[in-house]
């Protein structure tokens, strides 16, 4: 057969099927499992709200569709000029809620948890609401906290669980730190944006994707949560009399001078190498003569 | 004792007259096809030249072959396991198509085609790469004939270990001499090109020792190209894959010459079998230090054919009594074996050839027409008749040996080919050459009286029957003479292709798919 | 967007890597003289050298340390823990997609502008090239603006590779990530999809067997001790080297 032909068909074959194999969506789990989680970072169920409003009796305020479509994308939602999103967007600072691809079972799981535990709701008697873990105040934390959390975040001292270090993603405008990463948050002043609660949670059971993804199976333990609040509390406070670093520059700059050592290198390694061909001499030579 | 079988070849470069019949007839048969067309596997060089490609004997610029430092083991030169893969990106001593040649055409059609105009029309060369006009620079035969002396004759490497005095006095007008130098593939016992292959694509076939490449698995890390010092593997730049002379192996196991010796004109190509030991294969090339002990070496490994011992050793590796009786009857073993008169090309460059030379007498006896007769008269041996016409080819010298003594073509330039640098090799090669001549002088024209006759021959070391057979086999052997080539086995001809049952139904040499360059 | 992502990180990777098999495992048994590198260094030698040694030792250093990252991811995490190490692997790794992309535009420069090598130039290859270019691009802009990717595409990108490979695909985190990324994955997926469909083949024929075989190789149509004895069996297989 014509190889050519077969290109095709074949490519639009596999083409096809992959797509139809990929949109399948995998995965299942319940409502509990789901909230604690990833909502609990900034919601309680009847225990008051935290960066984001308390979710107690919300089965019965919204409707599942537009918790479905919140849930899913809230930005999408406030960006079509729901006016129920938008005022809860600005009521709570304008930090945005993280979407999540949940399949509809999915997202009906974690309605029916939070219908269960709001007040009335069958679990509550028994958990009184849902709400994280308070842990020790952050007025407890010392100099030595703080310098316990500046490490962490750093890397100098190395995360428990073995997650990796804050600064791969999170930059910190610090003079005693290494200019941290650019993929996600400026967190120089996370600690006045989400305040106490809202750092802890966040840090201890990270609700944004890709920052979940970082910290499944390796969670920080309370005392790095509480060392890296201190820490992002104190960066805050001290922010103004810092010096911004631009890494990325300097990454570009020194970038191009290794790239400059490697083909030297090659240059180097090879210098034995035959340039040319052994006639080239002869021609030269000839049309000189000429 | 490992006995295997090996088609080897001997050219008598004495009888070469550089018509490049050869060349043509293989090209017309195996390279005429894009990307094939600069190569030449089978090429007549003129000798002082610098070759095809150019200065292809210049190790120092092409990296080729086997080197081997005191107390270690041969090691290839610009090739290699670890070296090979680290330079697979870009090898650094890749020949380029310059060193070559562009390949070119004509625009045949405007002679004929052309508006009528002022001017005659005129076929452009037009490169075969490009498509587009070009000036040729270069050809495959360039330096045929001495032309461009300056640039290639005296650039050939093997001038090195001239002195200037000598050079001067090699390329002086009036004594210029040159012979030519036929050149394919030398099928060696250890081959650089095998070695050098990361694929694995190039094989030796344990038959007959043709070495071929596998077309299907070479995938133009371009290895061979280097690692071979006679630059005898050529990379096709249309399809990406190197090619090079397969001996015409389809028409060997058909019972028929190779082409480019069944076309010789001058019928100086010998081909027939050869035992040899391949245990002693690794023992030759790895621990012996000198590369002018590599001539002896080589030619101890080649077995004798009609030593019980060999026969019964060969038959145990299953050697089929045909081509043990091909053996004994081989023209090469009587060339290389029994009289000696044929070396290797290169022996230094230790791939062990199984492409033998007989040097060429002829320049060496072209000299003694410049010798001054008047003073060679009076020491006129009285046993040797003397001309004073100055004959080009003199015979007849008062003193036995005195053309080859006072050679103005270096010996030492013909050792540097064929022998390593001992020129006592080719001494005496080319006095048994000459003594056959005197012998057969005396012989035919009788102006030779018949105690030199004796003389020479005894001092050459021949017999008359020796001489007898020399004379025959080099100017009356007929074709079964000259190639003698065992049977392939019917039952093992087609699997020495492939696969039986792939080739039923399918034409050609194996190819089921077209040899098309990929994408 | 759920429906793009859906496509992109999910469709596309199974959709390149089917073709991908299929095609290179069609083209090897179909048509295996197409199997080769296709060096133009014979027409060409010295522009090659500063454009495949750049371009292939480059990619050989990425290839190697994204794959490096997605089999160890943990000590790649931890390696990248203290801040110097960080620095000296991502300036390193820029350094190397720096001149891959310096060696590929060379290559590209170097087929167009060499007429020799116009007729051993196919439209795949400049495709290749192209696509190349657009996604090494890609790559050194993740690496400079989306620091430090080293560490965080083991902690992130590796579960999603990872949930590709065991038939789970898990998007969550990919999906939320900026979209000079997913574009760099997208372009990593089209690639390899391509891959039987170009001279990159000869990436599949690396021939590090080479470092074990025996540098010399004699084949034998018949098992040669044995053909002449009649009591031995016929038998299909062919010998092999010795």
């Amino acid at each position: 057969m014509e190889w050519k032909a077969m290109k095709i068909r074949i490519v639009s074959l596999f083409f096809l099927a992959g797509v139809f194999y990929g949109a399948a969506v995998f995965g299942q789990s319940e409502g509990e499992k789901l909230f604690k989680q990833i909502c609990v970072a900034c919601h309680t169920i009847g225990q008051g709200k935290l960066i984001g409003p308390d979710l107690a009796g919300v089965q019965q305020r919204r409707s599942e569709d537009w918790l479905t479509r919140f849930i899913r994308s809230s930005q999408t939602v406030i960006q079509s000029g729901d006016p129920v999103a938008t005022a809860l967007f600005e009521e709570y600072n304008r930090i945005p809620m993280p979407d999540n691809n949940y399949s509809d079972d999915q997202i009906r799981a974690i309605i029916s948890y939070i219908a269960e535990n709001s007040p009335g709701g069958p679990g509550a008697a028994e958990t009184g609401g849902i709400s994280p873990a308070p842990g020790r105040p952050l007025s407890e934390a010392g100099e030595a906290n703080i310098q316990a959390g500046k490490n962490l975040f750093e890397g100098r001292t190395r995360l428990n669980n073995g997650g990796p270090t804050c600064n791969s993603c999170h930059n910190v405008k610090n003079d005693a730190l290494m200019g941290g990463g650019a993929l996600a948050k400026d967190l120089t002043d996370a600690y006045s944006r989400l305040g106490e609660a809202g750092v802890k949670a966040i840090v201890g059971n990270p609700p944004f994707p890709a920052m979940k993804q970082a910290y499944q199976n390796r969670p920080l333990t309370e005392t790095e949560v509480f060392d890296l609040t201190a820490f992002l509390q104190h960066a805050d406070r001290v922010r103004d009399t810092q010096q911004a670093k631009n890494y990325r520059t300097q990454l570009l700059f020194s970038g191009l001078g290794g790239a400059l050592v490697l083909l030297l290198l090659f240059g180097g390694f090879w210098t034995r190498s035959k340039r040319g061909s052994v006639n080239r001499k002869i021609y030269d030579r000839q049309i000189k003569t000429i | 004792m490992d006995v295997r079988a090996q088609i080897s070849m001997v050219f008598h470069l004495d009888k070469c007259i550089g018509c490049h019949t050869c060349s043509i007839a293989c090209k017309n048969i195996w390279t005429d096809r894009k990307g094939a067309e600069y190569m030449w596997w089978n090429n007549v060089e003129t000798k002082p030249g610098t070759g095809y490609p150019t200065k292809w004997e210049d190790q120092e610029i092409y990296k080729g072959g086997w080197e081997k430092k005191p107390g270690g083991n041969a090691r290839l030169k610009g090739a290699g396991k670890l070296r090979g893969l680290l330079n697979i990106f870009h090898n650094p001593h890749l020949p380029v198509i310059d060193d070559y040649y562009e390949p070119f055409t004509y625009k045949y059609l405007d002679l004929i085609e052309s508006p009528a105009g002022d001017d005659q029309p005129t076929a452009r060369p037009v490169s075969l790469i490009t498509g587009k006009p070009m000036d040729i620079k270069m050809g495959p035969n360039w330096d045929d004939d001495l032309s461009g002396t300056p640039d290639y004759a005296r650039q050939d490497p093997n001038l090195k270990d001239l002195s200037p005095a000598e050079q001067e006095a090699m390329f002086q007008l009036e004594r210029m001499a040159f012979f030519y130098l036929p050149r394919i593939c030398n099928h060696c016992l250890n081959p650089a090109c095998v070695a050098s292959c990361p694929s694995g694509a190039i094989y030796k076939r344990g038959e007959d020792g043709v070495v071929l490449i596998n077309q299907k698995v070479c995938r133009a890390w371009r290895m061979c190209v280097t690692a071979c010092p006679y630059k005898k593997s050529y990379f096709n730049w249309g399809t990406g894959k190197s090619e090079k002379c397969i001996l015409c192996y389809p028409r060997l196991e058909a019972g028929y010459a190779p082409a480019c010796m069944h076309s010789c004109v001058g019928r100086i190509r010998y081909l027939g079998v050869m035992l040899y030991d391949a245990d002693s294969i690794s023992e030759v090339v790895n621990n012996i230090e000198k590369d002018v002990d590599l001539v002896n070496q080589q030619l101890g490994m080649l077995l004798d054919p009609f030593s019980e011992s060999v026969i019964k050793a060969a038959k145990e590796n299953g050697i089929s009594d045909s081509t043990l009786k091909a053996a004994q009857d081989s023209p090469v073993y009587k060339f290389v074996k029994e009289w000696g008169l044929a070396l290797p090309l290169h022996p230094e460059f230790r791939t062990l050839p199984m492409l033998f030379y007989v040097p060429p007498l002829l320049p060496v006896m072209a000299s003694l027409s410049a010798a001054d007769h008047g003073e060679q008269a009076k020491k006129m041996d009285p046993a040797a008749k003397f001309w004073n016409d100055g004959w080009l080819y003199n015979t007849s010298t008062e003193e036995l040996w005195g053309t080859i003594d006072q050679a103005r073509f270096p010996l030492k330039y013909l050792a540097s080919m064929f022998s390593a640098g001992d020129e006592e090799k080719i001494k005496a090669i080319l006095k048994k050459l000459m003594a056959v001549r005197i012998y057969r002088r005396w012989k035919t024209v009788g102006d030779v009286n018949e105690e030199k006759a004796a003389a020479v021959l005894k001092d050459a070391g021949l017999t008359a029957d020796t001489a007898e057979g020399i004379y025959y086999l080099t100017s009356l052997a007929k074709f079964d003479d000259r190639f003698v080539i065992p049977p392939a086995h019917r039952e093992q001809a087609i699997e020495m292709l492939e696969f039986a049952g792939d080739t039923k139904g399918s034409v050609g040499f194996g190819f089921k798919e077209k040899p098309e360059r990929g994408w | 967007m759920a429906i793009l992502d859906n496509f992109l990180l999910i469709g596309l990777p199974y959709t390149a890597l089917i073709v991908f098999l299929v095609g290179t495992i069609y083209r090897y048994k179909a048509t295996k003289f197409s199997y080769s590198s296709l060096s133009s260094q014979f027409l060409e030698g010295r522009q090659l050298f500063w454009g495949a040694m750049a371009f292939h030792w480059g990619i050989l250093f990425l290839f190697f340390g994204h794959l490096t990252a997605f089999l160890i991811p943990r000590q790649v995490i931890t390696f990248n823990s203290h801040p110097l190490r960080l620095l000296i692997l991502e300036v390193t790794a820029f350094a190397f997609g720096l001149i891959v992309l310096f060696g590929i535009i060379t290559l590209l420069v170097r087929r167009i502008s060499n007429p020799r090598l116009k007729p051993v130039t196919s439209r795949m290859d400049i495709v290749i090239i192209a696509l190349l270019i657009v996604e090494v691009v890609l790559g050194l802009l993740v690496a400079l603006n989306a620091r430090w990717g080293s560490t965080w595409f083991a902690a992130v990108l590796t579960p999603y590779l990872r949930s590709i490979f065991i038939l789970q695909p898990d998007i969550a985190a990919v999906s939320a990530l900026p979209w000079l990324i997913k574009w760099h994955i997208v372009g990593a997926y089209v690639i390899f999809g391509l891959i039987p469909f170009t001279r990159l083949v000869h990436l599949l024929v690396v021939p590090l067997h080479y470092l074990w075989r025996p540098y010399q190789r004699v084949l034998w149509a018949w098992p040669r001790k044995k053909v002449r004895d009649p009591n031995s069996e016929w038998t299909f297989t062919k010998p092999g080297n010795n």
